[in-house]
C-alpha cells in the first residue's frame, strides 16, 4: 500500500505503558476508502493502535502518518481541522457524564461550526441520532442509560460532523440484534461514499459484513494484513488460531469459520 | 512484555537518585504545564468557543457557592477579634484593636481561611472530576473531537477559581469587618465613624496589595495543584482518591508555604 492510498499508516511504533511493552517497531498501513478491521485476542493491543492511528495517544517512538502527514507535525488549527473530518467510538462511549445526551451530541457541531443556529444543530443532532436508532432520551445523563445505549449516543458524537474518517472500537458491543443491524447498515451506507472506517472488534459477523481489508494482531504484532478474502486464506498456524479462537468466543455460529468470514466478500 | 527482567534490588544510592530524577521530572512537568496554561488563558476568547459556560459554572460554584460558609468563618473571625481585643485594656484606647482586625482579617487569615476553603472545596472538586474523566477516558473525547482540554477543562478552572478567590477574599474582609463592628457595639459601643475612620487609617495600601496579591497567586495555586493531580490518574478509579489526596495535602502545603514568602515580601 503506497503512502497516497493510506488513511494512517504507523512506522516503526512503539509504545509502553510503565513498564508494560504494548509493541515494538510495529509498522501498519490502513487504507483510504475502505474499511479495515482489526481482530486479535482481548488484550493484544487493538484498541492502543486505534487511538496511536486516530493521534489521541503518542507512541514513544515512531511517527503516524494520517492524511499524509504526521499527527505531531500539525499545530493545533490543522489538528482541529483533522479532528472535524473525523469520529471516533470508544469501546466504553466515553460519554460526558455531567452533560446531557442532546449536548454530548451537540459538542463536536458547536465547537467545530460556530456560525450553526440553534435550529440548524438540533437538526443536525437528531438526524444523527435516527441514523443510529437513538430513542428519545434527549435529557437524561449517560449514566441513566444501558451500555448499548451509550454506545448509540457514542455513534451519533461521532458522525453528526459528517466525517469522512471514522475510528469505531467495538462499536456493536452492548447492542441487541435490532441496533447493531441498523449499525452495520449505516457502516455500510459510509463505506458505500467512499469514506474510510477503522474498526476493532471480537465480532466475526461484524467482520464478515463490513469488513474489506482485515489485520490480525497478537502479542503486540500485526501477523497479517490484507484484503479480508486473502487474510482469512493465510495458512500461518497464528492466524488460523487466533480466527479460530475469535470465533469459538461467538458460539452460536456453525458455518464453517473461515467461510463465515468470507461471505461477505463478493 | 515486561520492560525489565527478574526481581533486582536497586541499592539505596539508585533509590535516591531515581527519587530525584522523579521529582525533577515532576517539577518540569508541573512549570510546563503551568506554561501551556498560561498560554491557553491568553488565547481563551478566541479559541475557546465553548468553555465559557464552564467558566461561568466554576465561578458559581466556586464564588457563588462558598458565600455561606465564607461569611460563617468570616463573623466568627471578626467576632473573636473583637471580644478578646476589648479584655486587653489599652487595646481600645491604643488602637491595637483596629490593628490586629487588618493584620488578621485582611493580612493574614482573611486570604489563608478563604484559599484554606476554597481549596477544600473546589480544589477537590476540580481533581476529583478531572481525574474521573481520565479514567473513563472523557479527555481522551475531547482530542477526539479537537478540544483542547487544557483550553476547555482547566482554563475556565483556572480563571473561575482566581477570579473567585479573589472576591471571596474582598467579602471575607467585608464581612469580617462589618460583623466586628457590630459585635463591637454589644460589648464597647462606638460610633460607626469613629469605628470605620479607625479601620481605615489601619488599611494601608502594602495591606491591601498584599491581601490582593495573596488571594490571586493563591488561586492560582488552587486551580493548577488539583487540575495538575486531576490529570495524573491513569486508568483505574481507585486511583482517584488517592490523588484527590495529595492534590489536597500540596495545596495545603503550598498555601502555607506561599503565604509565608508574600507576608516576607510585604514586610519590607
Amino acid at each position: 500500500m503506497s503512502v497516497s492510498s493510506a488513511c494512517a499508516e504507523l512506522r516503526e511504533v512503539t509504545f509502553h505503558t510503565g513498564q508494560c511493552l504494548l509493541f515494538e517497531n510495529l509498522s501498519l498501513s490502513l487504507a483510504k476508502d475502505r474499511c479495515t478491521v482489526l481482530m486479535g485476542p482481548a488484550g493484544c493491543g487493538k484498541s492502543t493502535i486505534l487511538k496511536i492511528a486516530a493521534g489521541l495517544i503518542l507512541p514513544q517512538s515512531g511517527s503516524v502518518i494520517f492524511d499524509q502527514k504526521s499527527w505531531e507535525a500539525r499545530n493545533e488549527e490543522q489538528t482541529i481541522a483533522v479532528r472535524a473530518k473525523t469520529g471516533f467510538v470508544f469501546q466504553n462511549a466515553a460519554l460526558w457524564a455531567n452533560k446531557t445526551v442532546r449536548q454530548n451530541i451537540e459538542l463536536p457541531l458547536q465547537f467545530h461550526n460556530p456560525q450553526f443556529s440553534q435550529a440548524q444543530i438540533e437538526e443536525r443532532v437528531e438526524e444523527a441520532a435516527r441514523l443510529v436508532g437513538l430513542r428519545n432520551v434527549w435529557d437524561d445523563r449517560p449514566s441513566h442509560l444501558s451500555l448499548g445505549e451509550q454506545k448509540l449516543v457514542s455513534f451519533a458524537r461521532a458522525i453528526v460532523n459528517d466525517p469522512e474518517t471514522l475510528f469505531l472500537d467495538d462499536p456493536t458491543a452492548g447492542l441487541d440484534n435490532q441496533l447493531k443491524e441498523r449499525l452495520l447498515a449505516f457502516i455500510e451506507e459510509f463505506r458505500r461514499q467512499g469514506k474510510t472506517v477503522i474498526l476493532v472488534t471480537q465480532d466475526p459477523s461484524v467482520t464478515a459484513r463490513v469488513a474489506d481489508d482485515l489485520a490480525i494482531m497478537r502479542d503486540g504484532q500485526i501477523l497479517v494484513v490484507g484484503p479480508i478474502h486473502e487474510v482469512v486464506q493465510s495458512q500461518d498456524p497464528r492466524v488460523v488460531e487466533i480466527l479460530t479462537s475469535v470465533l469459538s468466543q461467538a458460539a452460536t455460529f456453525s458455518q464453517d469459520i473461515l467461510g463465515l468470514l468470507a461471505e461477505g466478500q463478493p | 512484555m515486561s520492560l525489565t527482567s527478574g526481581e533486582e534490588h536497586p541499592s539505596v544510592l539508585a533509590r535516591w537518585g531515581s527519587a530525584a530524577f522523579e521529582l525533577t521530572a515532576n517539577l518540569f512537568y508541573a512549570f510546563g504545564f503551568f506554561w501551556n496554561v498560561l498560554l491557553e488563558t491568553f488565547h481563551f476568547r478566541s479559541r475557546s468557543k465553548v468553555g465559557t459556560q464552564v467558566l461561568v459554572m466554576q465561578i458559581l460554584f466556586t464564588g457563588v457557592n462558598a458565600l455561606f460558609i465564607i461569611t460563617l468563618i468570616a463573623v466568627s473571625l471578626g467576632t473573636v477579634i473583637i471580644f478578646y481585643g476589648n479584655q486587653i485594656p489599652t487595646a481600645v484606647s491604643t488602637n491595637l484593636v483596629y490593628t490586629i482586625l487588618i493584620t488578621v482579617i485582611t493580612r493574614e487569615l482573611g486570604p489563608l481561611l478563604t484559599a484554606f476553603i476554597v481549596m477544600a472545596r473546589s480544589g477537590v472538586a476540580i481533581a476529583t472530576e478531572l481525574s474521573s474523566m481520565v479514567v473513563t477516558h472523557e479527555i481522551e473525547a475531547y482530542l477526539a473531537i479537537g478540544i483542547n482540554p487544557i483550553s476547555y477543562l482547566v482554563v475556565p478552572r483556572f480563571l473561575g477559581v482566581t477570579l473567585s478567590m479573589i472576591a471571596l477574599n474582598l467579602y471575607f474582609n467585608l464581612s469580617g469587618l462589618a460583623a466586628s463592628y457590630l459585635v463591637a457595639q454589644f460589648i464597647h459601643p462606638i460610633p460607626a465613624s469613629e469605628y470605620f475612620s479607625q479601620l481605615m487609617a489601619q488599611l494601608t495600601p502594602n495591606a491591601v496589595s498584599l491581601s490582593v496579591v495573596k488571594s490571586l497567586i493563591f488561586g492560582i495555586v488552587i486551580s493548577l495543584v488539583s487540575s495538575l493531580n486531576g490529570f495524573r490518574a491513569q486508568q483505574s478509579t481507585t486511583e482517584i482518591p488517592v490523588i484527590v489526596i495529595r492534590a489536597v495535602g500540596q495545596g495545603f502545603g503550598l498555601l502555607i508555604v506561599v503565604n509565608i514568602l508574600l507576608t516576607l515580601a510585604f514586610a519590607g
